[in-house]
């Protein structure tokens, strides 16, 4: 027998106290470890996408960045377009492999429900190289793509007709996309030309993907597109930075939301150890009694504190890779932009980093109560009996 | 100065309200190494009290306290601590045994606390205690599993798991029938014999005076003999 397993033994006492304390820990490191997870990887997938997709530069008309960036990565309607020439003459300059024009338009039926629509041009499979398709892609003037999203709730799969009646126009559905996580998922994908001719912009794009192959030479291109009449060119890099300062205050937000479930925590934890060091003052008067020095005393509160939050850390973080994929589409739910895949990726150091911060949860809380424990005087067993 | 407890105008006062209780008042006394003395007195007289304060469980209002050549009124509550768990073992009059703990690992406790090595002998030394108090069935029962004979039997092998120099023995025999009393006055006697420092309170004048030394108090006054 020594310290530890004494103060174990009036851990053990207390139980159903002690299975409470260490949930709230638990979900606290949880929710600790997944965001920490999350937020690692929501700047690694982004980036990976960015690199992965082939979208190195993305052509507009002139018009406030952030909207245009948002707009291409959302969807929704752009009011200004690009001249179709525009596509023509990007791809004529030299070190430019692809482009391809896209028209974005939202539909919105009677009742509604806002239908998302993108135009697309064969091109652009280059630059999605992440898209599976189930079926083929069009065939004809009216064929349609399903996003998978798209597909679930229209409940369509592939040689299924669709109708839309602010159309009034019916497509067959010859594929659908296999989930990406990304905003395509929501989408209803036409030939630009078909896009063109339903949306009445005929010889209009919303924008221009462009890739060049070696990221080095994005800067020289860059300055040839601008020198076309009415573009404005932004690149992944910005458009990364752009999404990036968009998701960093939603990151704050949760943070804060962190901190504040730890505080509770570690109030939490705070109150039912000094409750117990309460009930247990005579207890700690006896030991004081047969020779327990104040030191032996605070380390026997510390270390069951301790072991509280060591046992939810690890639980919490446990449950929270468990839970990640949960914890990423919620997560993904609440964020304004999330890259396609899976996000939260286990990682030893996030796990072990979580525990450790429920350790030093468990000292921050016990801290206190320990101190009080050791100023129990041995008085306390003689006092009232 | 041949004493291994010495007591000089010992005042000990509890205030309750404007009332002072002179609960011990004055004493003077003293106990040479290997002495087997009882205290006896009336309820009240202050004999738990004066225990206390030879226990360095409680701190005299005016006076001094010596331990062992050791002046303790001036020491740190660490030392004091020190003083408790190595050189005097401790039967409290209402045992204070830690109703988690097995009779086992009660007997163990001050072990636990005890800053000299050794600690891997201590359960077998505890289980020696034990089967010397003639409780080795009783090993694994909790206090409340226990009678109170039994209970004050297993505060007795406490007392003496971290091997002191002294022994304070609140009513060690209270408890118990006089074949009992018998046997816990015998183990004293037979520790007392082998060197140890016995002090015990007691009601019981019979075994009170089969011990070297009467103290007797009233009122927190030592009488004389
Ligand atoms: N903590 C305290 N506060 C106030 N008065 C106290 C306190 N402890 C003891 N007393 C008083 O001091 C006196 C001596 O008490 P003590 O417990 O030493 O008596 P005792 O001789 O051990 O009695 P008993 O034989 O009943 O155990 C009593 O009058 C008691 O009421
Ligand atoms: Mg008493």
């Amino acid at each position: 027998m020594n310290i530890i397993t004494l103060s174990l033994k009036s851990l053990k006492r207390k139980r159903t106290r002690a299975v409470l304390t260490i949930i709230g820990v638990a979900v606290a490191t949880a929710a600790l470890f997944s965001l920490v997870s999350f937020s690692i990887g929501y700047d690694r997938s982004l980036k990976k996408e960015m690199q992965d997709s082939g979208l190195q530069m993305l052509v507009s008309t002139e018009g406030c960045p952030t909207e245009a960036a948002s707009l291409a990565l959302h969807g929704g309607e752009i009011t200004k377009y690009v001249d179709e020439k525009r596509l023509a003459e990007v791809r004529s300059i030299q070190g430019v492999h692809v482009a391809t024009g896209m028209l974005m338009f939202s539909l919105t039926e009677e009742g509604g429900k806002t239908s998302l629509f993108s135009g697309i041009d064969d091109e652009i499979r280059k630059l999605k190289p992440y898209w599976k398709l189930k079926g083929s892609w069009f065939k004809d003037s009216s064929s349609i793509i399903l996003g998978a999203e798209a597909a679930k709730v229209e409940e369509r799969t592939v040689g299924d007709k669709i109708y839309f009646p602010g159309l009034d126009r019916e497509f067959n559905v010859v594929g659908v996309l296999q989930r990406t996580g990304t905003e395509d998922d929501g989408f209803f994908f036409l030939p630009i030309r078909t896009a063109q001719e339903v949306f009445h912009k005929q010889g209009k794009l919303t924008a221009i993907g462009v890739n060049v192959g070696d990221p080095g030479r994005i800067e020289k291109v860059k300055e040839q597109i601008e020198e076309l009449p009415d573009v404005y060119v932004l690149t992944a890099d910005q458009m990364m930075g752009q999404i990036l300062k968009l998701v960093g205050s939603s990151k704050t937000l949760m943070f804060a939301v962190l901190a504040i479930a730890l505080i509770i925590s570690i109030v939490g934890v705070l109150n039912t150890v000094l409750m117990s060091v309460m009930e247990m003052v005579k207890e700690f008067g006896y030991m004081r009694c047969v020779g327990a020095a104040g030191i032996d005393v605070f380390k026997i509160v510390l270390l069951e504190t301790i072991a509280v939050c060591l046992i939810g850390g690890i639980i919490g973080a446990l449950g929270g890779s468990a839970l990640s994929s949960i914890a990423d589409s919620f997560i993904r739910s609440v964020l304004p932009y999330a890259p396609a895949g899976k996000m939260i990726e286990f990682n030893p150091v996030i796990f072990i980093t979580s525990v450790f911060f429920a350790v030093i949860l468990g000292i921050t809380a016990g801290i206190y109560p320990s101190i009080k424990a050791s100023k129990v005087s041995p008085m306390e067993a003689i006092r009232n009996e | 100065m041949n004493s291994i407890i010495e007591l000089k105008q010992v005042i000990k006062l509890y205030e309750r309200g404007s009332e002072k209780i002179h609960a011990v008042d004055g004493i003077n006394f003293s106990i040479a190494p290997g002495e087997f003395v009882s205290i006896v007195g009336p309820s009240g007289s202050g004999k738990s009290t004066l225990l206390n304060l030879i226990g360095c469980v409680d701190k005299p209002t005016s006076g001094v306290v010596e331990i062992d050549g050791v002046e303790t009124s001036s020491l740190k509550e660490k030392e004091l601590a020190r003083i408790r768990n190595t050189k005097i073992g401790f039967v409290f009059q209402q045992f204070f045994l830690l109703s988690t703990l097995t009779a086992l690992e009660n007997v163990m406790l001050p072990s636990v606390f005890s800053r000299n090595g050794q600690k891997t002998n201590k359960t077998k030394r505890a289980k020696e205690l034990l089967d010397i108090v003639g409780l080795a069935d009783r090993v694994n029962h909790l206090p409340s599993e226990l009678s109170g004979g039994e209970m004050q039997r297993i505060a007795v092998a406490r007392a003496l798991i971290n091997s002191p120099k002294i022994l304070l023995a609140d009513e060690p025999t209270g408890n118990l029938d006089s074949a009992n009393a018998e046997i816990v006055y015998n183990i004293l006697d037979k520790l007392h014999k082998d060197g140890l420092t016995v002090i015990a309170v007691t009601h019981n004048l019979e075994l009170a005076h089969k011990t070297q030394k009467i103290f007797k108090l009233k009122d927190g006054k030592m009488m004389d003999e």
